[in-house]
């Protein structure tokens, strides 16, 4: 019996370990010297793209295709790393389409990332950033610079960002979370709109979606002036504003609005919807 | 800072040089702030209007492909059909399905004439690349109807159009430029009758760009369907809102917002049609 044991033990081992091989063989790792602020591309068509910082003047490249009919190309211009994938034939299925991509970038790293369905992580960059993707989500954490996220459908999350931000989704949501932008534009159509983020003086949040909903936390110290506008849905407001010196806008009479600023008046939120509803909230 | 001193600093602003006041106004002034908002999407759009309107390259060369592959349909059309053209249509499905297009397209070619005259820039640009590349020579009722579908193939008819149709979303929305011309207090008077050429184009790219529609991966080609489903709606909403109330500007950018995506869409999926194989 023991003897028996030890030989099933002895042939699923063998098994998994012949399995195993063809997947480690497609693993591809490639690195590239880079002078200061490089910048990389990628293009992808589906799977997991993750992104991260080191201290080290390189550009690593570890992809793992999950088919042979996936390539996995790599190379580098100058200061300019291009990483693409191509099909090898048109044959494919979605799960033999995907191949996962990671990335280590110096710290000031310009990147342009195509990535069609899957998911697009970075974290922790110091340089402009530009995501496109159709169906993959993009999560952005501790990334300062000129942030731009166009999806289709996407949700686009933004955690401890600062820079410029500028999001375009059509039903993908928008969150920007615990960020410090001076400049904020984000649109979707149906997607929800989160900004649970420092206003700063001076600064511009534009958000703008046609249904879905909006929310806006706010402490009582922030300061900052705000024009809501619904044309079809709600607008719900806890702050204490009081009347801004700001002109009101000609509306048709089944519109909600609300003008109004907190303390100083200091940032300047611009809120607009078709038929969502506007929340500004305070944070708990 | 007034407005006119902001105007006066527009190229420096969007050259990334902006002074305090620059700001200060910028912020202050809804009219400036929507000026510099044109600027913007002009700058956006302007790679499709470099060079006067060239379109990428690779649709070009995409364009290039599909003529050199299916040189024999215009001819087809203008009436000469040879043995070996008649053969090649008895086995070949997509050539035949190209004929039958086109057939409908003739028919309802004189009204498309009539109704979707486009920018003349546009196709001076896009004719003069062809016959640089000797890709057209004598004109011929195709080439006259191809100011809107100028490749012989439905596909790239798709791809061509989404490309034109975004130039001239961006050339009706720009002349929305404040600077240049005032908004109209009453959508229906003005901006509607221009914006119908543009929707026609559009969903004539839709319908097409649809079913040529290629993608390996599902989510992705579903997405966009699903997307540009929202889309359609959004138009649909708005279009109603603003029959009852025209003079409501919100809801008409709304529209304008909708038919930007729309034409970035379109694009989007024309980009990804791929080249069918036999």
């Amino acid at each position: 019996m023991g003897r028996r044991g030890s030989s099933w033990g002895a042939a699923v081992s063998l098994a998994i370990a012949l399995a195993g091989v063809p997947a480690f063989a497609r693993h591809i790792q490639k690195k590239f010297r880079v002078g200061s602020h490089p910048v990389v591309t990628l293009r992808n068509s589906s799977g997991k793209v993750t992104i991260h910082s080191w201290p080290k003047p390189e550009v690593q490249l570890a992809a793992d295709p999950r088919s042979d009919k996936v390539e996995v190309d790599a190379g580098q211009q100058g200061n300019m790393v291009e990483v693409t994938t191509h099909l090898l034939t048109d044959n494919i299925t979605p799960s033999e389409l995907e191949a996962d991509i990671q990335l280590t970038v110096p710290e000031e790293t310009e990147l342009s990332i195509h990535n069609d369905s899957g998911e697009v992580d970075i974290q922790k960059l110091l340089g402009d950033v530009s995501v496109e993707t159709v169906a993959a989500d993009a999560n952005l954490e501790g990334v300062t610079g000129y942030i731009t996220v166009h999806t289709v459908g996407g949700t686009f999350t933004c955690n401890q960002c600062s820079g410029r931000i500028e999001a375009n989704s059509i039903s993908g949501a928008i969150n920007l979370l615990d960020s410090e932008s001076s400049n904020v534009q984000v649109r979707t159509s149906t997607g929800n709109i989160m900004l649970d983020s420092d206003l700063l003086p001076n600064g511009l949040y534009q958000l703008r979606n046609y249904s879905g909903q909006i929310d806006v936390l706010f402490s009582p110290s922030d300061s900052f002036d705000v024009t809501a506008i619904s044309m079809r849905g709600r607008v719900e407001n806890e702050a204490k504003l009081k009347q801004s010196p700001r002109p009101s806008h000609h509306l048709p009479p089944f519109a909600r609005s609300l003008i109004g600023q907190l303390n100083e008046g200091k940032a300047r939120l611009i809120i607009n919807s078709f038929s969502g509803t506007i929340l500004i909230r305070r944070r708990p | 800072m007034n407005c006119k001193e902001f105007e006066n600093q527009t190229e420096q602003w969007m050259e990334g040089v902006r002074s305090a006041e620059a700001h200060g106004h910028h912020l202050a002034c809804d009219r400036c702030r929507a000026l510099v908002e044109d600027l913007e999407a002009i700058r956006l759009a302007a790679p499709l209007l470099a060079e006067e309107v060239a379109p990428p390259e690779r649709l070009w060369a995409s364009i290039r492909g599909e003529i050199d592959h299916e040189m024999f349909v215009p001819q087809w059309m203008d009436g000469v059909r040879t043995a070996e053209a008649r053969e090649h249509l008895t086995v070949c499905e997509r050539c035949r399905n190209l004929v039958e297009d086109l057939d409908q397209i003739r028919a309802v070619a004189p009204q498309l004439a009539r109704e979707l005259a486009p920018p003349p820039r546009l196709w001076a640009s896009i004719r003069a690349q062809l016959e640089r590349e000797e890709l057209i020579r004598q004109p011929s009722w195709w080439e006259s109807l191809a100011g809107w579908f100028p490749a012989p193939s439905w596909r790239l008819a798709a791809s061509t159009a989404a490309v034109l149709a975004l130039a001239a979303v961006t050339i009706v929305l720009s002349g929305r430029n404040p600077r240049v011309q005032p908004k109209s207090p009453d959508w229906l008077s003005t901006d509607q009758p221009e914006l119908a050429s543009v929707d026609i184009q559009l969903n004539h790219v839709e319908r097409r760009a649809i079913r040529s529609l290629h993608t390996d991966d599902p989510a992705v080609g579903d997405t966009l369907e699903q997307n540009l489903a929202i889309i359609d709606r959004q138009i649909a909403l708005c279009e109603k809102t603003l029959e009852q109330t025209p003079a409501d500007e919100n809801t008409s950018d709304y529209l304008y917002d909708a038919y930007r995506q729309k034409a970035d869409l379109l694009t989007m999926i024309a980009e990804r049609s791929g080249v069918p194989t036999e």
